[in-house]
């Protein structure tokens, strides 16, 4: 069934058109990989998924399945498409200083219980819980007290992104360029965790620059992003091809 | 009875007391009358006095305080004694001061002998002219209302903590406004010599019983830390309509370490004044603050750090978060003088401003005559973090708790830098009352 599906859409950034048509489907079950060159639009595509003020849709529609009803999303808050499920998960997660890790991944999971009707959780409550999403994810405690991000070493930053969908347990997950700047090991923790959350209703679109993150978190369709569309659609090959001879063979071979 | 209105008025009430207060040792009234003259001679400052360019006194001068009432009995009020009942069970160790009167009974008198307790007349008489006019000299003393309280404070206390005392429990220092008292200007004046290697923390706090009780509370807090001497100093003002005056004055011996933060989470006119001196190398102060304003509140924190000796470190930070049409102003002078090498001194003011009416006038201010120091300032002035709110909301979290999760981080950001436990959690604790009255007040207008 169709989960996503975003119709010729266009957006800019401070007055510059950076998505010009772009088209994608995306349904349960699925893992969809988005790779392209620099500036193609990749990390704006995740933004204006997300609702950041600070890019703007002019034109296009972006529809999720909310209770088997497809809804547009550019009509509803941050808030609220998160609540409904779509998670993105940044390339440069926010610091926010003052605030433990604690209080604000209790305070995203009380407000999904509090949309969905149910009751919200205690501290108390809460603990085991986090605790064990924490052993989940091989994430040590120590995160729990710390201020969101702060003081956070990179791939600290990207495991964190992952905790907070494994409490949000989003149905679209966005990864922005989670495996950039993690080292071999920290890839495998935090492609591990995306994996143990993966059912056959939710789905994942990956945003990326390599294939390596491909061979942990493998993909059912690889989609080439350039100048703000996508010009080429495949398997998981495509992504192989990609690192092996680069986008400028796709260029060509649009040409002819 | 004279008011506190002109400068004539001050001599006035000064001329009256000398004339009443015939038991008092002639070198105390003379130490007074010079704090007094001092005032007579400055007049009372403008907002055209540079000291004084964003607060006005003038609200305070309308009031019409009683300068010299008679010495009142302490006021009996069913909630004065529930109140410290309270107090006592977090602190053993408790001063009551009750519309500025010292109330003996409700404090806990033994205890406090053991740490060279004395009330301010006993103190006045029993100790020299040297040991007081030491006192008068240290900075801040020469600012006005350092002077006035020095010139007219009936009421306080004088506190020797001996050589290498360490005091377990901190002396909790209660200020009680009552609703009968706001006529008059309540001034209490705490002395606190610390000697060689002794340990203290005290929390001074200012608090009325019945959320519309006015008065003005003028406070005058001095400290001297000896030789490695370890000193915590937390002041905190929550009364909504009290009118507030205080100056601080810190002296800071060889290898002496004092912690203090500044709390104003309502008030409806405030200036602290908090004066700092360094005597001799290795000494640390850590100066941080804390203003939390709403509706018409106006409150103004004049700091000042004087590196007079090298290898000192000054460690300043002060953060406000204004709502509605309140103002705030942050003025933080440090000076590192020519002879002050090797000095670290860092300052920083940051501001949330919720609102668009809202002001605040920060003026962080760093003269270095010393060639090798490390020194920075800084002041930030801004609303909350768009982007930050986005990542809140992207996580499922509705605007307005996300705003108000940002705002709590903002402000448990310094509060959590204290190093003192017991401190940190009174301090939260009122923080967290300030941010509860707020979350209220969202949703009685929506």
């Amino acid at each position: 069934m169709t989960m996503l599906e975003i119709k010729n859409l266009h957006a800019t950034v401070d007055g510059k058109e950076i998505l010009k048509g772009l088209s994608l489907k995306v349904n349960e079950g699925e893992v969809h990989a988005i790779m392209g060159p620099n500036g193609s639009g990749k990390s704006t595509l995740s933004k204006v998924l997300a609702g950041h003020p600070d890019y703007e849709v002019t034109s296009g529609e972006v529809n999720f399945e909310v209770n088997l009803r497809m809804r547009n999303v550019l009509d509803m808050s941050p808030e609220d498409r998160a609540r409904n499920g779509i998670f993105l998960a940044y390339q440069y997660p926010v610091e926010i200083p003052g605030v433990p890790n604690s209080v604000f991944l209790r305070a995203a999971f009380n407000a999904v219980c509090k949309y969905q009707g149910a009751k919200e959780v205690s501290e108390e409550a809460f603990a085991p819980v986090l605790k064990e999403k924490c052993k989940l994810l091989g994430m040590d405690e120590k995160f729990i007290d710390r201020e969101v991000n702060v003081a956070f070493s990179g791939g600290e930053k990207k495991r964190n992104e992952i905790l907070q969908m494994a409490i949000i347990q989003p149905r679209l997950a966005f990864l922005d360029e989670t495996d950039s700047g993690l080292d071999v090991d920290s890839l495998r923790i935090v492609s591990d965790g995306v994996n143990k959350l993966r059912r056959k209703d939710n789905a994942v679109v990956l945003v990326t620059h390599y294939q390596r993150i491909l061979n942990y978190i493998v993909p059912d369709f690889v989609h080439v992003l350039y100048q703000g569309k996508i010009i080429k659609s495949g398997g998981k090959e495509l992504a192989l091809e990609i690192e092996e001879k680069g986008y400028d063979w796709i260029l060509k071979d649009l040409a002819h | 009875m004279t008011t506190f209105s002109t400068v004539q008025s001050i001599e006035q009430a000064w001329d009256q007391r000398r004339r009443s207060q015939t038991d008092e040792p002639r070198q105390v009234t003379e130490r007074r009358e010079r704090s007094v003259r001092k005032i007579l001679a400055d007049g009372l400052p403008t907002t055209r006095h540079e000291e004084w360019k964003y607060t006005s006194l003038r609200p305070l001068l309308e009031k019409g305080f009683v300068l010299n009432g008679s010495v009142k009995s302490n006021a009996v009020h069913p909630d004065v004694d529930r109140l410290v009942q309270s107090k006592k069970q977090a602190y053993s160790l408790v001063l009551v001061f009750i519309d500025g009167c010292l109330d003996q009974d409700l404090s806990d008198k033994s205890a406090l002998a053991a740490i060279g307790f004395k009330t301010l007349s006993q103190a006045e008489s029993e100790y020299d002219a040297d040991w007081w006019d030491a006192w008068q000299s240290a900075p801040g003393m020469t600012g006005l209302f350092a002077a006035m309280n020095a010139g007219f404070a009936r009421n306080g206390a004088v506190f020797k903590i001996k050589k290498n005392q360490i005091v377990d429990k901190p002396l909790h220092i209660l200020h009680i406004a009552t609703p009968g008292s706001s006529s008059e200007v309540s001034a209490t004046r705490l002395v606190f010599a610390l000697e060689d290697g002794a340990k203290l923390r005290v929390v001074e706090e200012f608090i009325a019983i019945g959320s519309t009780t006015s008065g003005w509370s003028n406070g005058l807090t001095q400290f001297k830390l000896g030789a490695l001497a370890d000193c915590g100093y937390y002041r905190i003002v929550s009364a909504p309509d009290l009118f507030h005056t205080g100056s601080v004055s810190v002296v800071l011996d060889r290898g002496s370490c004092f912690e203090t933060f500044s709390l104003l989470a309502g008030c409806r006119l405030a200036r602290v004044n908090v004066d700092v001196k360094y005597t001799a190398p290795d000494a640390e102060c850590i100066i941080n603050g804390l203003y939390l304003t709403r509706h018409n509140e106006h409150v103004d924190h004049h700091t000042c750090v004087d590196h007079q000796v090298g290898y000192c470190r000054t460690h300043q930070l002060y953060k406000g978060i204004l709502n509605d049409e309140s103002r705030a102003v942050f003025n933080g002078k440090i000076f590192i003088r020519k002879d002050a090498q090797k000095t670290e001194a860092y300052q920083t003011s940051k501001n949330l401003l919720l609102s668009k009416a809202a002001e605040i006038d920060a003026k962080p201010q760093l003269e270095i005559d010393a060639d090798d120091v490390k020194a920075s300032h800084g002041a930030a002035i801004g609303s909350v973090d768009p982007l930050e709110l986005f990542y809140l909301q992207s996580r499922c979290i509705g605007r307005a708790e996300a705003m108000a999760m940002l705002c709590r981080g903002f402000a448990d950001d310094v509060v959590m830098r204290l190093k003192d436990d017991s401190a940190k959690r009174l301090l939260n604790a009122r923080v967290a009352d300030w941010f509860a009255q707020e979350v209220r007040r969202a949703g009685a207008s929506s």
